[in-house]
C-alpha cells in the first residue's frame, strides 16, 4: 500500500539543513496495522505527511496505492486524499463552523455528493463511534475524546483504503484511548483497511500488527 | 523602545506588506479626496477673488440699474460730475477665439481717459507718448492682448483673429501687446482690451454700459455712496462693488459637498486599520507575552503598536497628499468650466496647494490610523493571551450582543428620520451631513445581527447552487459577524454613493428634460446672443424684431421674452418677462400637458397682467420657503416693490430660481421694452429649414439675431449638464475603490485567520479550485449584500437628506427619479467588484501550505 524507497526530506532554513527523513526505506502492505514510534523530531509526522501526499520528498520515491506521489500533481494528490485516504490529526481535526454530522460528511460533500447520499453514511458512522446524541453539536461543545472519535468517523466515511493517524490518543486518558484503538483495530481486521498510526505510547503500539521505530529519519533496526 | 520597534513591529510589517499597504491605501484615498477638494476650492476662490480685485483696481462702488440691462452713458457724466468721485465706464464680456488653444477671453471696453485713473495699464515697449500709442492701438475692431496670452497661444502683433462673441463671429486685429499690470492680470491674463466704442459696437450696446465703477477721491466710501445716489436719483442701483458671483458660489458649494466622501473614506480606512491591528495583535499574542515576560511594559508595547500604525497612516497620508494634488488638477478645469458657462468668472492658471488643508488632511489621516490602532492595542494589553486566542474562535453564539447593537442601530436610524421629518427642511446643511453620517453608523451597528440572519438565510440557497463551497462561505460570513457586517456597510456606503448620485443626476436630467419639453412649445427661437459663448447675456433686441417676425412667411405665432438677473440678497435670481396671452395660446396650440398650462386660468392671467402677481420657480420656493399667497419683494427701478406669489412652476433656467412676470407689466414697472428672445411657432406645413433661413435673412438688418431650433437649445442645456456629471463621476469612482479595498482587506484577514481550516480542508480532499471558489462566493455575497443595502440607502439618502442638502448648498430642487439603469449597473458593479476583490485572497487561500494547518506548534 505504501512504499518508501530511500526517501529523504530535507528542510533548509537559511544555511541550516534539517534532515527530517534521511534515507528511509519502508514497505507497508495492504491491510496492515502499523504503529510508528520514535523520539521527538525523528521524522514520524513527516513520514505520515509524505504518505498522505501532503508533501513531497526531497529525493527518493514514495508510492501510495501503486502511484508515485511525485508524479500526481496537486489535483491528483487531492483526489488521492479525497477518495482513498482518511486522516486523523493530533489536535486540529474538525471545522469549527460545521456541526458534527456535517464534519463527518465533509469529505463526501467535497467529492460532490449531495446531502441525501452523504448524511445517512455520516449518521451510520456516528452511531458506530457512539456519538449519535451529539449529531447537531458544534466541535467546541465536544470533549477531546469525542472530537477524536468524530475525526475517525470522518476519516472512515469515504471507505478509505488507507487511514493515517497522528497520535490519535495523544492527549486522551487511557480508557478513552482504548476505545479509539479498538475501533482502529476493528477497521483494520474486519474491513481490511491499511492503518498507519504514529504514537509515543508503547501500550498503544501493542494494538498494532507491526511497529516501525524511527531515529534521525531512518528505521531504527 | 527602538529595539521594540525594530524587532517587533517593523519585522512584522515586513512580513505582511499587503496589510500595511491596504491600510495606507485607504487612508491615502480619504486624504487625497479631501486635499483635492480643498485645493480646488481654494484655487478657484483665490483665482476669482484675485480677478475681481485686479479688475476693480481702486474702484469701490458700482452703479447698475435694476433692469439688469446695463446703464445708459448719460449716467456716467452725472457720476463724473460728483465731487470726490472718480468714475469709469465698464463693459466686460466673454469672447472666444475658436482657433486658439486657450480660447476663452474676457473682453474689456475701456474709455482710457477716465479708466486710467482707476486702473493701471502698461503697454509693451513703453512708447514715449502713451496717448499716441493708445490712439493707434484702438482703431475699430482692434484689441490689445496680454503678452502672456499671446505667447501661450502663438498670437503675433497685427494678427487677425476670428472671435465668437455674443453677437456672432467677428474678426478682430491684435494691434498691441501689454504687460500684465492692473486688470490685465485678471483671469490669468486671458484679457483683451479694446476701446469703449468698439466694445459697444461689438456687443450691440450702443449708448450703454455694463456698469459704472466709482472710486472715492478724498472722501469716505459711505459719503461717496450718498453723493452718487443723490446725483443719479431713482432707477439706479448704487452699491459696494460685488465680490460674489452666483455661479462661483454654486460651484464652490458643489465641490464642498463632495467632502462627505472623503469622510467616509477615512472611516473605512479606520475600519481597515482597526481590523489589521486586531489581527496582528492576535497573531502576535505569543510574541507580546514573551516581550512582556522579558520586561517590556504594557505602555511600551501599546506605544509601539500606535507608533507603527501612526507611521503607516502618515506615509499613506503623504501619498494621498500627492494624489490629491493631482486629482485637483482634474477637478479645477471642470468646476471652473461649469462656472464659465454662466459667466466668464474664473480662470485658474495655477492650482495652488492649500497648505492648511494639506496639514489638516495629513494630521487627520495619521491620527485616524493611530486611533484605529489604539483600541485593539489596549485590548491586547489588558486581555490574557488565552482570552485573545479565544477571540479568534467561533462567535456564532454571541447573538445577544449583536441583537442589542441591532436595536441600538434601529433606534439611531429612527431618531435620524424623526429629526428629518420634524426639521421639515429647515435643517442646516451640516445637520443634514451629521444625520447622514449617523445613519451610516446606525447601519454599521445593525450589521452583525443582519449578517447572522443573512448567513442563515442564504446557506440553504448557497448549498443548492454551490454545494459545500457555498455553505462553507456562508459559515465563514457568520463566523465574524462584526467584520462581515462592517465590510458590507462600507461597501454599501460606496454603492449608495453611486446610486444616490445616479439618482440625483437622473432626477436632474429628467426634470430638465421634462421642463424642456413643456418650456419649448415653439419650433424656433430667435436669440439676441450666441448661446455657444455664454448661456446668459444681457444683450437684447428691440420689439420691432417681434413685430417683424410675425410677418415672415411660415410663422404662425410668436411671443417675446425678456430675461434679466436681479439682485437677491447677496446673489442674483432671474426675472423672466413673457408675453403671457401669446405664450398660453401657443401652449394650447402645442397641446402641452401640465407645467405652464396649469397657470392658464383667468384669475392668474389677470393678476399677472396687472403686475400684482408673479409666478416663482419651485427651486426658489423651496430655497426661500415661499408658497403661493405669500408676498415677495423685488428690486425695480422705482425701488423695492411687493408682488403676490400666484403659483409655483418647475423651471430650471437659473440655479437659484426664477420669477416670472407678464411682459406688459414688466414694461411698465421696469421701463424696458427690449427682448432677449422671441419664440416662434411655425405654420402647419411650413418648411422649418426655409423658414429659419427667411427669419435670419429678413430680420438680420434690425439687429444681430441667432436662430435656434428646439433640438439645438436642448443640446445647449445638456452640455452644461455634462460638466456637472464629470464631477459626480469622480466621487463615485473613489467611493467604489474604497469599498473595494474594504472587501479585499476583510477577505485577506479572513483567509489568514482560517489558515488551519483551509489546510484541514485541503488535507481531507478539498481541491484548490474548491477553496478558491468558496472565497469568491463569500466575497460576492458580501458585495451583493452591500449592493442591496447601498441601493436602498442610496435611494433613501437621495430621496431625502442629500436632496435637501443639495438644495440648501446649491439651489437645485427636483422630484426624485429612480435610476433603474444605474441600479442595474450598481448591482453588476457589486458582483464584478466582489469577484475582483476576492482574486488575491482566493489565490492566497488556494496556495496555502497544507501542512501549516496541521503542523501544530
Ligand atoms: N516545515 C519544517 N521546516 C523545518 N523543519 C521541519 C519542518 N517540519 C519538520 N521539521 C523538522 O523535521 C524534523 C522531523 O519532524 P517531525 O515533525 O517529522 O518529527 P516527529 O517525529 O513527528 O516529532 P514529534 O514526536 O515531536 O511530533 C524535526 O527536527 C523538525 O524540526
Ligand atoms: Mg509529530
Amino acid at each position: 500500500m505504501i512504499r518508501f524507497d530511500d526517501v529523504r526530506k530535507i528542510y533548509t532554513q537559511g544555511t541550516r539543513e534539517v534532515r527530517a527523513l534521511d534515507g528511509l526505506t519502508l514497505h507497508v502492505p495492504r491491510g496492515e496495522f502499523l504503529a510508528v514510534m520514535g523520539p521527538s523530531g525523528s521524522g514520524k509526522s513527516t513520514f505520515l505527511h509524505l504518505s498522505g501526499g501532503l508533501d513531497l520528498p526531497t529525493s527518493g520515491g514514495v508510492t501510495v496505492d501503486g502511484q508515485s506521489t511525485a508524479t500526481l500533481g496537486d489535483d491528483g494528490l487531492t483526489l488521492l486524499r479525497r477518495r482513498k485516504i482518511g486522516f486523523v490529526f493530533q489536535f486540529f481535526n474538525l471545522m469549527p463552523t460545521l456541526r458534527v454530522v456535517e464534519n463527518i460528511a465533509l469529505p463526501l460533500l467535497l467529492d460532490g455528493n449531495g446531502n441525501g447520499a452523504a448524511v445517512p453514511k455520516a449518521e451510520a458512522l456516528l452511531e458506530r463511534v457512539g456519538l449519535t446524541s451529539r449529531r447537531d453539536h458544534f466541535p467546541d461543545e465536544l470533549s477531546g475524546g469525542e472530537m477524536q472519535r468524530v475525526a475517525i468517523a470522518r476519516a472512515l466515511v469515504i471507505d478509505p483504503a488507507l487511514v493515517l493517524a497522528d497520535e490519535p490518543t495523544g492527549n486522551l486518558d487511557s480508557a478513552t484511548g482504548r476505545g479509539i484503538l479498538e475501533l482502529l483495530k476493528e477497521v483494520s481486521e474486519k474491513e481490511g483497511r491499511t492503518i498507519v498510526m504514529v504514537t509515543h505510547d508503547e501500550a498503544a503500539a501493542k494494538w498494532a500488527k507491526r511497529i516501525a521505530r524511527l531515529r534521525d529519519g531512518k528505521l531504527d533496526a | 523602545m527602538r529595539a521594540l520597534l525594530r524587532f517587533f513591529s517593523l519585522r512584522h510589517l515586513a512580513r505582511h506588506p499587503m496589510r500595511a499597504l491596504l491600510g495606507a491605501a485607504s487612508v491615502a484615498l480619504g486624504v487625497a479626496l479631501y486635499v483635492a477638494i480643498d485645493t480646488a476650492n481654494t484655487s478657484i476662490a483665490a483665482a476669482f477673488e484675485k480677478s475681481v480685485n485686479d479688475l476693480a483696481g481702486k474702484a469701490e462702488l458700482q452703479v447698475t440699474t435694476s433692469e439688469g440691462i446695463g446703464v445708459d452713458e448719460a449716467a456716467l457724466a452725472k457720476v463724473q460730475a460728483v465731487p470726490g468721485a472718480i468714475a469709469a465706464p465698464v463693459i466686460q464680456k466673454a469672447i472666444t477665439f475658436p482657433g486658439l488653444a486657450d480660447p476663452q477671453v474676457l473682453a474689456i471696453g475701456v474709455d482710457f481717459g477716465s479708466d486710467a485713473l482707476l486702473r493701471m495699464y502698461s503697454f509693451e515697449g513703453k512708447p514715449a507718448d502713451p496717448t499716441e500709442f493708445i490712439a493707434a492701438a484702438f482703431i475699430p475692431n482692434a484689441i490689445v492682448l496680454t503678452k502672456r496670452y499671446a505667447e501661450r497661444n502663438g498670437v503675433a502683433k497685427k494678427q487677425q483673429l476670428k472671435a465668437a462673441t455674443s453677437r456672432g463671429m467677428r474678426t478682430l486685429v491684435v494691434t498691441g501687446l501689454m504687460e500684465e499690470e492692473g486688470p490685465a492680470k485678471a483671469m490669468g491674463g486671458n484679457v483683451a482690451i479694446m476701446s469703449l466704442g468698439a466694445a459697444q459696437e461689438l456687443f450691440g450696446m450702443k449708448g450703454r454700459l455694463d456698469r459704472i465703477e466709482v472710486a472715492p477721491d478724498g472722501i469716505s466710501a459711505d459719503e461717496l455712496t450718498q453723493r452718487v445716489k443723490t446725483a443719479l436719483g431713482a432707477g439706479y442701483d448704487v452699491r459696494r462693488l460685488s465680490r460674489k458671483s452666483t455661479a462661483v458660489e454654486m460651484a464652490l458649494a458643489r465641490l464642498r459637498s463632495m467632502i462627505v466622501i472623503s469622510a467616509i473614506a477615512l472611516i473605512v480606512g479606520l475600519f481597515i486599520i482597526y481590523n489589521s491591528v486586531s489581527i496582528s495583535v492576535v497573531e502576535r499574542v505569543r510574541e507580546i507575552g514573551i516581550l512582556r515576560s522579558l520586561g517590556a511594559k504594557r505602555g511600551q508595547i501599546l506605544t509601539t503598536v500606535i507608533l507603527e500604525w501612526g507611521l503607516i497612516g502618515f506615509l499613506g497620508s503623504c501619498a494621498g497628499l500627492a494624489g490629491g494634488f493631482l486629482l485637483s488638477t482634474f477637478l479645477v478645469p471642470r468646476a471652473s468650466g461649469a462656472v464659465n458657462m454662466f459667466a466668464f468668472a474664473v480662470k485658474v492658471d495655477e492650482v495652488v496647494l492649500s497648505w492648511s488643508g494639506a496639514i489638516i488632511a495629513v494630521l487627520a489621516g495619521t491620527l485616524t490610523s493611530a486611533a484605529a490602532a489604539f483600541f485593539p492595542g489596549i485590548a491586547a494589553m489588558s486581555v490574557t493571551p488565552i482570552g485573545l486566542l479565544r477571540q479568534g474562535t467561533y462567535q456564532y453564539r454571541q447573538a445577544p450582543k449583536f441583537r442589542a447593537a441591532f436595536y441600538a442601530g434601529i433606534l439611531l436610524l429612527s431618531a435620524g428620520v424623526v429629526t428629518l421629518i420634524a426639521g421639515n427642511n429647515r435643517l442646516h446643511p451640516y445637520v443634514l451631513l451629521a444625520i447622514t453620517t449617523i445613519a451610516f453608523f446606525a447601519i454599521a451597528l445593525c450589521g452583525p445581527q443582519c449578517t447572522v440572519w443573512l448567513a442563515r438565510a442564504t446557506r440553504p440557497l448557497l448549498w443548492r447552487v454551490f454545494r459545500i463551497e457555498g455553505s462553507l462561505a456562508a459559515d465563514d460570513l457568520a463566523k465574524f459577524p462584526q467584520r462581515t457586517g462592517l465590510t458590507v456597510a462600507a461597501f454599501g456606503g460606496a454603492i449608495s454613493i453611486l446610486v444616490a448620485s445616479a439618482s440625483l443626476v437622473e432626477s436632474f436630467r429628467a426634470s430638465t428634460e421634462r421642463w424642456m419639453e413643456v418650456a419649448f412649445p415653439f419650433d424656433v427661437s430667435l436669440n439676441s446672443s450666441d448661446l455657444s459663448t455664454a448661456f446668459y447675456s444681457t444683450s437684447a433686441f428691440g420689439e420691432d424684431v417681434l413685430e417683424a417676425s410675425r410677418k415672415v412667411e411660415g410663422v404662425e405665432a410668436a411671443y417675446g421674452v425678456r430675461s434679466i438677473t436681479i439682485p437677491w440678497g447677496d446673489l442674483e435670481i432671474m426675472l423672466i418677462a413673457i408675453d403671457m396671452p401669446e405664450f398660453f395660446a401657443m401652449h394650447r396650440a402645442h397641446g402641452t400637458k401640465g407645467g405652464p398650462v396649469d397657470l392658464d386660468r383667468p384669475e392668474i392671467r389677470s393678476a399677472l397682467a396687472s403686475g400684482e402677481g408673479v409666478v416663482v420657480s419651485e427651486n426658489l420656493a423651496a430655497l426661500d420657503r415661499i408658497s403661493p399667497g405669500d408676498e415677495l419683494e423685488l428690486a425695480t427701478p422705482a425701488g423695492g416693490r411687493k408682488f403676490k406669489v400666484l403659483a409655483t412652476v418647475e423651471d430650471y433656467s437659473w440655479p437659484l430660481g426664477t420669477v416670472c412676470v407678464d411682459r406688459e407689466a414688466y414694461k411698465r414697472i421696469w421701463n424696458d421694452s427690449t427682448l432677449s428672445y422671441v419664440d416662434i411657432r411655425l405654420a402647419p406645413g411650413a418648411d422649418p429649414q426655409k423658414t429659419r433661413a427667411r427669419l435670419a435673412g429678413e430680420l438680420g438688418h434690425l439687429s444681430s439675431i441667432f436662430v435656434y431650433s428646439v433640438p439645438q437649445l436642448q443640446a445647449v442645456g445638456r452640455g452644461f449638464f455634462d460638466q456637472i456629471i464629470a464631477l459626480t463621476r469622480v466621487q463615485v469612482l473613489l467611493a467604489l475603490i474604497i469599498g473595494f479595498l474594504g472587501i479585499v482587506n476583510t477577505l485577506l484577514i479572513s483567509v489568514l485567520l482560517r489558515t488551519r481550516e483551509i489546510g484541514l480542508l485541503r488535507a481531507i480532499g478539498a481541491s484548490r479550485t474548491q477553496i478558491r471558489r468558496s472565497v469568491v462566493v463569500e466575497s460576492v455575497i458580501i458585495a451583493m449584500a452591500g449592493s442591496a443595502l447601498g441601493v436602498a440607502a442610496g435611494l433613501a439618502g437621495a430621496a431625502w437628506p442629500i436632496r435637501l442638502f443639495i438644495l440648501r448648498m446649491a439651489g437645485f430642487w427636483f422630484p426624485l427619479e429612480v435610476p433603474w439603469r444605474d441600479i442595474g449597473l450598481a448591482l453588476a458593479a457589486g458582483a464584478v467588484l466582489g469577484i475582483a476583490a476576492s482574486l488575491a485572497p482566493a489565490r492566497r487561500a488556494s496556495r496555502l501550505n497544507v501542512l501549516d494547518a496541521i503542523s501544530y506548534e
